[in-house]
């Protein structure tokens, strides 16, 4: 298992993405940390962009220095600090990444087909599955953490402790995000041995996601559910991370992490009993 | 007596109605290149793909260097296989390739690569990428691939598809050598019996999923060879005599009631004077022999599989 663990980072780390994942994430860090803003990929965190416009439309500037400026001298010096938390809060950016390396590390295996060199004359279904699970997670749980660990590097480097919270305080912060971050990586898995198809994994983890929230969204204007509501303002992924990084709260933070590890041993064992019953083509 | 590699036991596979293999009982001895012939559709990938623990039998068992298939551990390492088309990643160059399962393997001396790339001769291009191969140069790559690590057992399912006629002659060559040389065991299927011929000691034909025939490559050889056949009710005494008055001693008794000749040294009117001469009365007498696609049609009757 350590040699079939030990051959996917020798293929991973020969193949471009993963290269671009990382150029993507220091630009990231570089650029929040120059604004002062957590960056987003997904569009449901507004909150950054709201403030701006507030602030242009008070000032009634387009200059976004002038804005960033303004907005800088409103804040007080714990919501400067706070400012490297809500970066870690934005952290669902990286489920962009997770996907990648999930495709890189075993939808491409299966989708090439070249399942069948590594099942015919190397290894079984059981050691394959674990291999590629520990992997794809350990891999996830490095690039979640790095992430954290760029931005506060850079983050010390363009804007000095008066913007930061300690390493420890960030790193807490990460680590309470990981159960649904990994909860999510172990979905991802899950398709994969649904649809045995890189095609149809990244149309559905890349799509998927938002299709998702806009659904969840349009059944609380529809229905006026209180259940969806809650779950759309608490337990949504995206609001969900940001929560646990930035005002943590002790019953919020104990259902999510029973969330993330409910999704992950669902995930995790529908996987497994999938890929047990398929045939390998 | 002979190590036995493989053996399956009424092995069976089903998928919902649809019977893709009916008890098929199989015996590949160590050293044997075991020929598997049948057209499309016959079953013998899928006899391949249970042996490699591709997909589970719906029935019966097999034992892979005799231990039964629920008990097999690190016997899957002994195996190299190629099984239908050769897949590998394309942004990989074949060096690349070969190297990702050289450490899956825990393969720790890379210069085996090199030498299975010699073999199939790939070296010259081994940085190239995987995409830009064509079909010949990926089947080669497969190849390269089950030849790694030494195998005892390599399985290899239409190895020769795409391979230009110089290259298919090489690889004759490496493995009857490889066979010769290092006891490897070979199982190769194909549609074309002639290709098989020229390398296989011992064949099995399968047409529906069923076995019709495991043969020998001599009793292969005497099923199809020019003969002529006399049908008598002494054989015993035309055997005496074919020896020593005709001296002739390349014949077999088939059985109790048919002799066949293969040499052409004497005319078959001449055996048929002498046996009747000595009192051997002869009901029947002809000429026979076939090709080997003839054979092949023989035994699966024409029918088709689509």
């Amino acid at each position: 298992m350590i040699n079939m663990m030990k051959a996917d980072l020798f293929r991973i780390i020969r193949s471009k993405s993963i290269y671009v994942i990382f150029a993507i994430m220091l630009t990231m860090a570089i650029i929040s940390a120059v604004i002062k803003m957590p960056g987003t990929i997904a569009t449901a965190n507004s909150d950054s962009m709201e403030e701006i416009n507030e602030i242009a439309d008070e000032e009634n500037t387009n200059s976004l220095d002038a804005v960033l400026s303004k907005l800088d001298s409103k804040r007080s010096d714990e919501q400067k600090k706070n400012f490297s938390l809500k970066v870690i809060g934005s952290n669902m950016n990286l489920y962009y990444f997770i996907v990648f390396i999930v495709y890189g590390v075993l939808a491409a295996d299966i989708s090439n087909k070249t399942i069948k060199n590594t099942l015919s004359s190397i290894s079984d279904k059981r050691k394959y599955f674990l291999s590629k699970l520990i992997f794809i997670l350990s891999a996830a749980t490095l690039l979640i953490f790095l992430n954290t660990l760029f931005f506060y590097g850079i983050n010390m480097i363009v804007n000095g402790e008066k913007y930061s919270v300690s390493l420890l305080r960030m790193l807490e912060a990460t680590l309470l995000q990981l159960p649904i971050l990994l909860g999510l990586t172990a979905f991802l898995t899950l398709i994969v041995y649904i649809f045995k198809s890189g095609a149809w994994y990244n149309s559905i983890a890349l799509l998927g996601i938002i299709l998702f929230q806009t659904i969840l969204s349009l059944s609380n204007s529809l229905l006026k559910c209180s259940a969806i509501t809650t779950y759309l303002k608490k337990y949504e992924a995206q609001v969900a991370l940001y929560k646990l990084a930035v005002h943590p709260e002790t019953y919020h933070t104990i259902v999510c992490i029973i969330m993330g590890i409910v999704m992950f041993l669902a995930s995790v064992i529908a996987s497994y009993y999938i890929f047990k019953k398929s045939e390998i083509k | 007596m002979k190590e036995v590699i493989v053996k399956t036991n009424q092995l069976t596979k089903k998928y919902d109605d649809f019977v893709a293999l009916d008890n098929i009982n199989m015996t590949v001895n160590k050293g044997d290149i075991y020929g598997l012939i049948g057209r499309n559709g016959a079953g013998k990938t899928t006899i391949m793909k249970i042996i490699t623990g591709l997909t589970e039998s719906s029935g019966g068992d097999y034992e892979l260097f005799s231990k039964p298939s629920n008990k097999l551990g690190d016997e899957k390492g002994r195996i190299g296989c190629l099984i239908e088309n050769p897949a590998f990643f394309n942004n990989l160059s074949a060096y690349n390739n070969l190297k990702y399962y050289a450490i899956q393997k825990g393969i720790s001396d890379m210069s085996k690569i090199g030498e299975v790339l010699e073999m199939v001769k790939l070296k010259d291009i081994k940085d190239k990428k995987f995409r830009t191969f064509s079909l010949g140069m990926k089947q080669r790559l497969g190849i390269a691939f089950a030849l790694m690590d030494d195998p005892d057992l390599v399985i290899l399912d239409e190895p020769i598809n795409g391979i230009d006629p110089i290259g298919i002659s090489e690889l004759r060559d490496t493995f009857t050598r490889l066979t010769r040389e290092r006891g490897i065991t070979f199982i190769i299927s194909s549609h074309i019996l002639s290709e098989l011929y020229l390398i296989a000691n011992r064949f099995m034909f399968i047409d529906k999923g069923k076995v019709l025939k495991e043969i020998t490559h001599e009793e292969l050889d005497a099923e199809c060879m020019r003969c002529t056949v006399f049908r008598t009710n002494n054989v015993k005494k035309a055997t005496a005599l074919i020896e020593e008055r005709l001296n002739i001693h390349d014949y077999k008794v088939i059985d109790n009631t048919e002799i066949r000749i293969y040499s052409d040294d004497i005319a078959p009117a001449v055996i048929n004077t002498e046996l009747v001469k000595n009192g051997i009365s002869v009901s029947a007498l002809f000429e026979s022999g076939i090709t080997l696609e003839e054979y092949f049609k023989s035994l699966v009757g024409g029918s088709t599989n689509d």
